[in-house]
């Protein structure tokens, strides 16, 4: 260490009215301004408003001064930084907690430069609170401090379900602290940790924060400092914002914090608090810190960012945030505009409000056209030429150049230019589309696509046009997947819907043109792989493997959909695996591992359908599908099945839940009559296969069915149905005995006797047999008068 | 007897060195003030002995701080004994003072440490390297404390060696806190000037979100 420490010391005082040099003045100055912002609770940028050719140095001075107070820290753990000793020494070192009246403190949860979160327990209400105490310095004055109680005491009069509630507000020994709820589950900062969020869930939960801001805004609240961070989870993944109003009394820990890390990051800062003025206050600073946190859940990283502090701020003030699907492929189009419309530098381009953001947010969740457009070229012209005014004024005497030589020309472009946005916006609407396909969501994809106008351009056309037909073979596919689910509340041998599922996928993937048996798997699975309904293919072929009874045919099923699938699957792959086929050990272990893999509906179906075949209980494991996929229509339907024959109330639940998800599925209704006349709830029975019939009129199982249910009230109308059952299919011998049955009690014997006759045919159960043949002799030898 | 209550202690006793009005201060007084420095400083030696060589506190060596510190304990309340000082302020000039020179002692007996177990250490799977760092430049931060202005050493040593709160500082200074805030502020100041070159501390874990 120089010796001449204590000189240099001494000089300081004198420097500051003198300044011998200009060097020492200048440092003088420097000084005088870190000096202020210790002393105020102002930031580097309010403090050098009139020299901001001393920002960076004054940064860098305090850059400086929290390195060496974090080493302080480390061997003389005190005060020092704004921090009164009694509470942070006590703490940090001895674990003794502030008494503070009415709460227990029970621990730290977190600690800052600013301050120290507790987690405290009010005695007589009994309820688990975060109590944050700031920790004097900032707060020199008793002014402020009286400004900061009451900006937390309106704080505390916001009430939303996304925003942590203040409950409390006091002072302890000259320190303010406020108490609010306690919430368990980490800040969103951690649950992104630099991965990508999905871009449903990411818009889902913007939505959320933004009804959040909105509320605040409307109570004339602005947060300042919404970040990752500042956003905390429920243990059910609500997320709530933090420090609501109170964000401008924490900022100052950003300029001076130990690690220096935090300095100023200005990630999710809007460009006017760059600057500072009155707009740096304004809700639009909010507004653009929800799309910073959106573009941080689709890119994982937020959209300003540098190696230092300058650069990102340099990059917020002057570049356009890169589109989000430059990093994240998956990101839609639709999103990225709204995305991108928040990120907007000025703030009259952003949403007019937070509310906006959630009702466009919301339209995109409900696949409706949003409002954001995307900046159109020329737009983007206009923008360049704001920044880059010299260069554009020479650009535009050329243009007038070009204009008076040939206005056409200019005319030309701004028409392309303007049917470029038109073809981005249809494009858009068009990826829609094709993700609902890709969701099972077919009513809506019709409702889009069908509609879906191609604005002239031939390309788009052919898309929509193969988009439709794609749709066509999904929704047949998905069809026969539903329809084996069908059940039939009697056993016969000709009764199996998995054999005639089977013989259905075979058909239409050799008409629509994807392949035959005969075929090489892997030419199959090129095939798949370069369409764009591809997952729907691949669900359809894990759960025909699953109806095809034979080994062999089997396999070559699986084969396709395990080189149709990506390699990267690896527990769908172990499933499509032939070995673990009947294993019961690597079946159960699939389930256990299945809640974390992203498997398909259908194949978490076939995987429960393989457990029965083995004889193991599926139950368990459909309800934890059912309950990952609670408004998925096959998830509802085949726990329902699996419930039926044990539980039939319970199966009526969730029966009810398919149809609200699916209101037209003829097999949903079917099967719900099927559990209501299990239950002897027959007039409910009944007005469930008529409602079934509507929807498909052929089907011999809901005729059987309901004639099952009407043979004790309206035994006619049974007669009825049970003929027209045989009429579709001759084939059960189960329907002939019902027939003659029925046939027999209404003394209509000729046509008895030949509905069992033909149910012998048919029969080849001994006791069945015995049954009828008693029947048939009453018959023919009618009993004595 | 614990940290956190020693502040309180002092400002108790504070209070009534006051109320004795100039007559020669208690012995009493006086002894409760030592003990109060004294445990402060076991507290600082501590931070030393674990924040520089946690791995002297763990097996093989078991270097208990208690038995490594007790004797520079027992210096500093026979120092503290002998003087007389006539006010409080004087006292803890003196406490100050001498807390900073048991604490330098401590650091260079600690530096010398790890060279006297070079050859146990030859055995041991890897060093500290990032702990080593701390000793040299404890003693290069007593240094600079060392030579503030008297005014903001003063205020400095209350605040960070003794472990005073600052309204208690502004107390037994008789003036106001914002007085003290700026004393500190400008003694944080000088010592970033002097100690800029200073090895950058040991990575350290995370900050937990600051704003839960």
């Amino acid at each position: 260490m120089p010796d001449d420490t204590a000189d240099q010391e001494k000089s300081t005082e004198p420097e500051r009215s003198t300044g011998p040099s200009q060097e020492r003045s200048l440092q003088a100055r420097i000084d005088e301004l870190v000096e202020e912002i210790l002393e105020t609770d102002r930031t580097p940028e309010e403090v050098c408003a009139q020299r901001p050719d001393l920002l960076a140095l004054v940064r860098e001075e305090l850059r400086k001064l929290s390195n060496v107070e974090g080493q302080l820290n480390s061997l003389f753990p005190n005060s020092l930084e704004r921090v009164k000793s009694r509470v942070r020494s006590s703490a940090m070192l001895e674990g003794v907690f502030p008494s503070i009246p009415e709460y227990v403190v029970q621990k730290v949860l977190g600690r800052g430069g600013m301050g120290i979160v507790y987690h405290a327990r009010h005695l007589q209400l009994k309820r688990d609170v975060a109590l944050k105490m700031l920790l004097s310095g900032s707060y020199a004055s008793r002014r402020d401090h009286l400004r900061f109680l009451r900006e937390a005491e309106s704080s505390a009069a916001l009430r939303h379900p996304n925003i942590i509630q203040v409950y409390d507000i006091g002072e302890v020994d000259g320190h303010p602290y406020y108490t609010m709820e306690y919430i368990s589950g980490g800040t969103l900062a951690e649950q992104i940790a630099g991965g990508m969020q999905p871009a449903r869930d990411s818009a889902k939960l913007v939505a959320a924060l933004a009804r959040a801001v909105q509320a605040a805004h409307e109570s004339g609240i602005v947060h300042r400092d919404l970040k990752p961070a500042n956003i905390l989870m429920t243990t059910e993944g609500l997320p709530k914002i933090s420090d609501f109003g109170l964000a401008r009394w924490l900022d100052r820990e950003s300029s001076l914090t130990n690690t220096g890390a935090r300095i100023g990051t200005p990630s999710y800062m809007a460009p006017e608090q760059l600057r500072g003025g009155a707009a740096a206050a304004g809700p639009a600073v909010d507004h653009f810190a929800l799309g910073a946190i959106l573009y941080e859940m689709l890119t994982g990283h937020p959209p300003f960012r540098a190696e230092t502090v300058s650069d990102t701020e340099r990059k917020l003030a002057t570049e356009e945030a890169e589109p989000p699907s430059r990093f994240n492929s998956k990101v839609p189009r639709d999103l990225e505009v709204i995305c991108l419309k928040c990120l907007e530098k000025a703030p009259q381009a952003r949403y007019a409000s937070a509310g906006d953001l959630a009702d466009d947010l919301e339209r995109f969740l409900r696949h409706e056209p949003i409002y954001a457009r995307p900046v159109a070229p020329g737009e983007r012209l206009i923008r360049w030429i704001r920044r880059h005014p010299l260069p554009a004024a020479l650009t535009v005497a050329f243009l007038v150049l070009v204009g008076l030589i040939g206005s056409q020309v200019v005319d030309n472009w701004a028409k392309s230019a303007a049917s470029r946005v038109e073809k981005a916006r249809l494009t858009s609407r068009f990826e829609t589309g094709i993700q609902l396909v890709q969701e099972g969501r077919f009513a809506e994809a019709h409702a889009i696509l069908g509609r879906l106008g191609d604005g002239g351009f031939s390309e788009l056309r052919q898309r929509i046009d193969r988009a439709l037909a794609d749709l066509d073979l999904v929704e047949k596919l998905d069809e026969i997947g539903v329809v084996r689910a069908t059940l039939l509340n009697a056993d016969d041998p000709a009764w199996h819907p998995k054999a005639q599922a089977a013989k259905e996928y075979e058909s239409l993937f050799a008409s629509s043109g994807i392949g035959k048996m005969t075929d090489e798997p892997a030419a199959i699975a090129r095939s798949i792989g370069a369409s764009e309904i591809k997952q729907p293919l691949i669900a359809a072929l894990d759960d025909w493997a699953v109806c095809e009874r034979e080994a062999s045919r089997r396999n070559w099923v699986l084969e396709v959909a395990r080189l149709g699938g990506a390699p990267d699957q690896e527990w769908e792959n172990r499933c499509r695996n032939p070995a673990t086929w009947t294993d019961r050990t690597q079946l159960l272990e699939l389930c256990n591992r299945a809640p974390n893999v992203k498997a398909s509906v259908q194949q978490l179906r076939a995987l429960g359908d393989r457990l029965a075949l083995t004889r193991l209980d599926a139950t368990a494991f459909r309800l934890r599908v059912q309950a990952g996929h609670v408004d998925h229509f096959l998830a509802n339907l085949s726990l329902a099945d699996e419930l039926s024959s044990r539980n039939p109330a319970e199966a009526i639940r969730y029966y009810q839940a398919a149809i609200a998800v699916r209101p037209r599925s003829a097999t949903a209704h079917h099967n719900l009559g099927v559990a209501l006349a299990r239950l002897n709830r027959l007039e409910e029975a009944i007005q469930s296969f008529n409602r079934a019939l509507t929807f498909d009129a052929k089907s011999v199982a809901t005729h059987f069915q309901l004639g099952m249910a009407l043979r004790t009230k309206r035994p006619l109308d049974a007669i009825q149905e049970l003929q027209t059952a045989i009429q579709l299919n001759e084939n059960f011998a189960v329907i002939h005995q019902a027939y003659g049955e029925l046939l027999l009690k209404e003394h209509r014997l000729r046509e008895a006797a030949q509905a069992f006759q033909s149910c012998l045919k048919l029969s080849k159960d001994e006791t069945q047999r015995e049954q009828v043949s008693q029947w048939l002799k009453q018959c023919e030898t009618p009993p004595a008068k | 007897m614990a940290e956190g209550h020693t502040t309180i202690a002092v400002q108790n006793y504070l209070g009534e060195l006051a109320g004795i009005e100039g007559s020669a201060p208690a012995a009493s007084i006086i002894r409760a003030l030592i003990d109060s420095s004294v445990t402060r400083l076991h507290l600082l030696c501590k931070t030393l002995l674990v924040r520089s060589y946690p791995r002297l506190t763990r097996p093989p060596f078991n270097l208990q701080s208690e038995e490594m510190l007790s004797s520079v304990v027992d210096r500093l309340l026979r120092a503290m004994e002998k003087v007389r000082p006539a006010t409080v302020r004087q006292f803890f000039a003196l406490a100050n003072q001498h807390m900073r020179w048991e604490l330098n002692d401590l650091a260079r007996r600690l530096d010398g440490q790890p060279s006297a177990m070079e050859f146990q250490e030859a055995f041991m799977p890897s060093a500290d390297t990032s702990a080593s760092q701390l000793t040299p430049n404890a003693l290069r931060m007593l240094k600079a404390i060392e030579s503030l202005p008297e005014e903001e050493g003063e205020v400095f040593s209350l605040v960070r060696i003794q472990g005073m709160a600052q309204t208690e500082v502004a107390d037994l200074l008789g003036t106001s806190t914002k007085a003290i805030q700026r004393r500190l502020n400008r003694a944080l100041m000088i010592l970033a000037r002097n100690l800029s070159d200073l090895n950058p501390p040991p990575p350290s874990s995370p900050q937990p979100a600051e704003d839960a």
